[in-house]
């Protein structure tokens, strides 16, 4: 294994983690939701007289143990779904042709747990033609990105625009880009056009990723 | 960041591609099993003839 795949697995596992423990929570509370309503229905089975339909009031309040567990564990779903988009994916991983957008919108899930009660994020989304990108890399560069943007309070915008020969993402927050995660990942894509550059503007830090169209 | 705690990154990052991959399908059998359970209590509840008294659970 040479220095740069090890510093891109590196990386891999520095999101991983960070998202790993954002499953684990609501994991646990829909393994106790259901083991309560599980109970419940051993409770109405062991009181029932004999083959009757379920109680209104208790078949409702089930129904809503049910449902917070299947809001829950949906949600673990996503999450899950995207974490293993990006480090499941091949290394190497061809180029294919993505949207951008969605690209953002998925690193935004990766990262949104980051954003606490005093953080938000704006999405400023613009029309970009298809591209061809290895989606798990940009993913985690702009996951990286926004781990760090979100690092303290404060609003975080991402403006995706397209350019003559590309497009651009800027990720603009209150915390300056640790940067190293970020750039390691897309150092892959340098070879392709593609860089990071960080600038300040009026007290915020502006990273902003461009990524140019294959000819 | 040194070496070694590269490289023990690197090894959290290889297993998680294994682990996410792995947890991905059977989250959403399990998701699309409960969609289905609230559908059926959904329907019970909206053909039951009314308030009850109940024990709860």
């Amino acid at each position: 294994m040479d220095e740069d795949e090890l510093a891109r697995l590196a990386a891999r596992g520095l999101l991983a983690g960070a998202v790993a423990s954002e499953l684990a929570a609501p994991l646990e509370r829909v393994a106790r939701m259901l083991e309560a309503a599980v109970d419940g229905l051993d409770r109405h089975v062991a009181a029932s007289r004999g083959p009757e339909p379920l109680p209104y009031h208790a078949v409702g309040a089930l129904r809503e143990r049910v449902a917070d567990a299947f809001l829950d564990i949906g949600r673990v779903a996503r999450l899950a779904a995207d974490l293993a988009s990006v480090v499941a994916a091949p290394l190497d991983r061809a180029p294919e042709v993505v949207d951008l957008n969605e690209l953002v919108e998925r690193a935004l899930s990766l990262a949104r747990h980051r954003f606490g009660a005093d953080g938000d994020v704006l999405l400023d989304l613009g029309t970009i033609p298809p591209m061809e990108l290895d989606p798990a890399r940009v993913v985690q560069v702009l996951a990286h990105l926004l781990l760090d943007a979100a690092a303290t309070a404060g609003t975080v915008t991402v403006t995706t625009a397209a350019l003559p020969d590309g497009a651009r993402v800027t990720v603009a927050g209150p915390a300056a880009p640790s940067t190293r995660f970020a750039d390691l990942v897309a150092g892959g894509l340098e070879a392709e056009g593609a860089r990071i550059t960080y600038s300040d503007e009026g007290g915020r830090t502006l990273a902003e990723l461009t990524l140019v169209r294959r000819k | 960041m040194d070496e070694d705690e590269l490289a023990r990154l690197a090894a959290r990052g290889l297993l998680a591609g294994a682990v996410a991959s792995e947890l991905a399908a059977p989250l959403e059998r399990v998701a699309r099993m409960l969609e289905a359970a609230v559908d059926g209590l959904d329907r019970h509840v909206a053909a039951s003839r009314g308030p009850e008294p109940t024990g709860g659970f």
